[in-house]
């Protein structure tokens, strides 16, 4: 009788037309991987085909799997959380990062020892670098992100995160195509655009999985329950929203042909430059900063048990960083074929940028006072206010860096990729360290295995920051002296291979720091994993937390 | 020079940044507005509430 009563399962709109899409992208993948032009653009068509009917399958298998009703929205007037997305993108971050953190210690290893490339095309230092940037970047922090995202937006607005399969859609779509991206550079597919080097069938397939974030984004949003959208939620907002038209402007590319990986820019010649670094710069603006901000201002204050120190100031912080921040772009085009005023716009508005980067620090560290002793105890805490201490320093040194005098010596030097990687592992990474030392804890509902190996983990990264970031400045500033030294005769002093010899003990230091580096992060990877693994279900919250006597 | 250009970039050099400088102002006005402080500390505690 209750049987009879039961409504039939039925197939949802969204299963059934992904699970067609699916199928078409499959049919169309085989077709194009028949007529490939070359035989790695066959592979990556390929790659689609698989992923497309594995797609389709999942979708089926899901359907038969489920109960006959959607999750609910809520369980006992509780909001319903859906943390699945955010378990898998968890883990992939921690996954990449290892990946990524190893090629670039490979290639910190390559420029310091050359013969390391083993006369292998795949391995050589210009195939691998694109590999490590969009590990570390888009795999490991743009995992991260997805995760925290998925989490603090279910949190704060006290919602189910939007749509059934959507999410799902987004983890592995994104994941899928860094698979694309990071093979493409090892064959030789690419756009030769820094940071937007996957060509214009990655492109497009990000495309699809970005606006469906930002739908789900905006769907979790819009359903919320908290009549306040918590500026976390903004930050994160603006990090989305800005990354689709930023991604759409920089690769406005035709195709050769539906058969061929290569496509034509429309933008030519100091136009495309432009747009390139409007694209690259506030990819470091809305990616690696307000996406990470966003981060900042939820796990902080829950670390610390405290408030955020001001909330007027994170208003104020929001604003004003995202309007500076899109005008910055040009200060990495001094002294080229773009106009003057441009540059002087460029390097004005990166020195007005320090004032809201400073907000922001302030605000973040200022949380902890009256809570300072938290730490001496938690490390996790510690990881995660360091990582806005640098956030401060490096948002310091970007702009003194952007001042044409001090860039006509800074340029085209060691000394950038030191400012990068202070921004990089200090901020990006700490911030993103504390974070899962947070979440993955949460969402497993597991105690964190050991305070004492992030301690571990804390101290030697650091040291191998500090040793990256030194020997950088010291190289940097070195290369760039000797560039500029004349002869009295007028003569350039030095011939560019002395200026590289020169380079080589700071290139041996480097790789060490990056050697620290990846060790604190196997260390986390291992702490991660215990805990995951534990059997030890986590005592409630306000026990845990329990300041340490 | 194209006087489209000129034009559009006396635009942008004079009406912009007045633009920018009146939002600019009406984000502070609406941050400190002295009224909105009991809203913003409980926006501000809405991370720490449990649920």
């Amino acid at each position: 009788m209750a049987n009879a009563l039961a409504p039939q399962k039925q197939m949802t709109f969204g299963e059934g037309g992904m699970a067609l899409a699916f199928v078409a992208l499959a049919l169309l993948s085989i077709v194009v991987a028949a007529k490939a032009y070359t035989p790695e653009y066959a592979f990556h068509a390929y790659l689609f085909t698989a992923a497309s009917v594995a797609a389709v399958f999942a979708i089926i298998n899901r359907y038969y799997n489920r109960s006959t009703e959607t999750p609910p929205l809520t369980i006992d007037g509780k909001p319903n959380y859906n943390m699945g997305p955010v378990k898998f993108a968890s883990f992939a971050s921690v996954f990449w990062g290892l990946a990524g953190f190893s090629v670039g210690l490979y290639i910190a290893l390559e420029l310091a020892y050359p013969g390391l490339n083993l006369d292998i095309s795949y391995i050589t230092f210009g195939r691998l670098r694109p590999l490590h940037t969009s590990a570390v970047i888009f795999a490991f922090g743009g995992n991260v992100l997805i995760a925290t995202s998925f989490y603090v937006v279910q949190r704060t607005c006290r919602a189910r995160l939007a749509g059934d399969l959507a999410p799902w859609f987004v983890v592995l779509g994104y994941n899928f195509f860094i698979v694309i991206a990071g093979t493409g550079y090892l064959l030789g597919i690419t756009q030769s655009k820094e940071y937007a080097e996957p060509e214009w069938y990655s492109d497009l397939f990000l495309t699809v999985v970005w606006v469906t974030y930002f739908l789900v984004y905006l769907g979790t949003i819009m359903r919320r329950t908290e009549p306040h959208i918590y500026v976390a939620n903004w930050f994160y907002l603006a990090f989305i929203l800005t990354i689709a038209v930023l991604h759409l402007g920089n690769n406005a590319a035709v195709p050769v042909s539906l058969f061929s990986p290569k496509s034509y820019i429309v933008w030519s010649g100091v136009q495309d430059a432009m747009v390139q670094w409007w694209y690259g710069h506030n990819a470091v603006g809305f990616f690696l900063t307000a996406g990470f901000l966003a981060i900042m201002y939820y796990f902080i204050p829950k670390r610390a048990e405290r408030p955020i120190y001001s909330y007027r100031l994170s208003i104020i912080h929001f604003w004003a960083l995202i309007f500076l921040y899109i005008w910055a772009g040009p200060h990495h085009l001094h002294y080229t074929a773009l106009p003057d005023w441009a540059q002087t716009l460029g390097m004005t508005f990166s020195i007005m940028l320090w004032m809201p980067s400073w907000g922001g620090m302030i605000n973040g560290i200022m949380t902890l006072s009256g809570a300072w002793d938290k730490l001496r105890t938690d490390p996790v805490l510690r990881m995660l206010v360091v990582s806005v201490a640098f956030y401060g320093m490096s948002t310091f040194e970007g702009p003194m860096m952007s001042v044409k005098v001090v860039n006509s010596l800074s340029h085209y030097t060691d000394w950038t990729i030191g400012h990068v990687h202070s921004g990089a592992l200090g901020w990006v990474g700490y911030v993103s360290f504390g974070a899962l030392y947070c979440l993955i804890p949460w969402l497993w509902n597991r105690p964190l295995y050991s305070l004492k190996l992030v301690n571990w983990h804390f101290w030697i990264s650091t040291i191998g920051i500090v040793l990256y970031i030194t020997s950088m400045w010291v190289s940097g500033i070195l290369q760039g002296l000797m560039w500029r030294a004349y002869t009295p005769l007028g003569f350039l002093e030095y011939s560019f291979v002395e200026t590289v010899e020169a380079m080589h003990p700071f290139y041996v230091i480097r790789a060490l720091g990056g050697f620290l580096f990846l060790t604190g992060a196997l260390i986390m990877a291992f702490n991660l994993w215990k805990t995951v693994t534990s059997t030890e279900a986590a005592a409630p919250a306000h026990v845990t937390l329990a300041p340490a006597e | 020079m194209d006087p489209t250009y000129k034009a559009v970039a006396e635009f942008a050099q004079t009406w912009g940044l007045a633009y920018f400088v009146v939002v600019f102002a009406l984000v502070v006005i609406y941050a400190l507005w002295p009224s909105r402080q009991k809203q913003f500390d409980e926006a501000a505690r809405i991370p720490l509430r449990e649920d």
